[in-house]
């Protein structure tokens, strides 16, 4: 099946070329699964919405979700 | 909010009141009624380091009536890349002092109240006089702990966080658990490694102050959970709703 991806912040620098947009992923599969096949800092993904929802590393996915990940800023500069 | 009256001219509804000069580039953007406005807004700034030190500045200078400015830390030489306050004459000064002369030379109709400490110090009466709240903090605890304060006293928060090349601004509507869902587990930073460079800071302070000033004037409607992330690498500015 296909979602769709979407990186923000120090993601989109560290992740691979193609990592956003329609990504291929196979039946079943986890944001967990996405996540480590798109070569995140696992430790950094802390949030994500999938169709504007937010879930966690567990969720499944299905045939046409919009995934948005990405790690908080803290800092106060 | 108090009448329309402090730190310039503006009184009344505003209407044919003469502006001091200090004001008048603000007046094409703002709008004279919005100008009335900041001259009676109180805000709390809650940490006076780099974010903190450009919410202050700017926010003096559009000619907000009065700013509480809380931090319990000094200026240490790590803080000379990137915070405004921070200069080779107030290193090992705390920052609330730093930013009360600060103000003071910027704009001293813009009165300004320090707190040594930190926010659970801020007394009652001043959560109940403030307009606004701005999170200037750095850790994860206590950006929590600030946004449920402003949920109880029912107060607008506007969050700010940067991480090496990138930010991210919110404004936190009374009762939105956005923080919260910024923040769902506890750790570290990732900015220890990436470092903070200061034009994210600055970009990010400004855009904190943008958005604190549209509220403060009535332009901004409360929305959903929107978080804005700034990629100053990549050149992107990305509006998400949680």
């Amino acid at each position: 099946m296909r979602v769709k991806v979407k990186l923000l912040s120090v993601f989109a620098a560290h992740a691979r070329e193609d990592a956003e947009g329609l990504t291929a992923i196979p039946e079943g599969a986890t944001v967990r699964t996405l996540a480590e096949s798109l070569s995140l800092p696992m430790e950094l993904v802390r949030i994500i919405t999938v169709n504007g929802r937010q879930v966690y590393l567990d969720e499944p996915l299905a045939e046409g979700d919009c995934i948005y990940l990405f790690p908080p800023a803290l800092g106060g500069g | 909010m108090r009448p329309a009256s402090v730190g310039g001219e503006l009184s009344g509804e505003h209407e044919g009141a003469r502006v001091a000069p200090r004001y008048q580039r603000n007046l094409g953007s703002l709008g004279r009624a919005a100008q009335g406005r900041l001259f009676a807004a109180h805000i709390l700034v809650v940490g006076l380091g780099g974010l903190g030190g450009y919410v202050i500045e700017q926010l003096a200078r559009c000619g907000v009536g009065q700013i509480t400015g809380v931090d319990p830390d000094v200026f240490d030489a790590t803080n000379l890349n990137r915070q405004l306050l921070a200069t080779t004459s107030t290193l090992g000064q705390h920052k609330v002092a730093a930013a009360r002369d600060r103000l003071a030379l910027v704009n001293p109709d813009c009165r300004f109240c320090g707190i040594v400490g930190r926010h659970p110090e801020v007394p009652e009466t001043v959560w109940a006089a403030v307009d606004l709240v701005f999170d200037c903090l750095d850790s994860i605890e206590d950006r929590l702990d600030l946004a449920a304060r402003c949920t109880l006293t029912g107060r607008t928060l506007i969050h700010g966080a940067v991480a090496g090349w990138y930010g991210q601004v919110a404004v936190v509507w009374p009762g939105q658990d956005t923080v919260r869902m910024l923040y769902p587990q506890s750790g570290p930073g990732w900015e220890q490694d990436l470092g903070t460079p200061p034009f994210t800071v600055g970009l990010t302070g400004s855009l904190m102050v943008a958005q604190g000033i549209k509220v403060l004037s009535g332009t901004a409607s409360p929305s959903h959970r929107q978080v804005d992330f700034l990629d100053i690498r990549e050149g992107r500015w990305c509006q998400t709703v949680l």
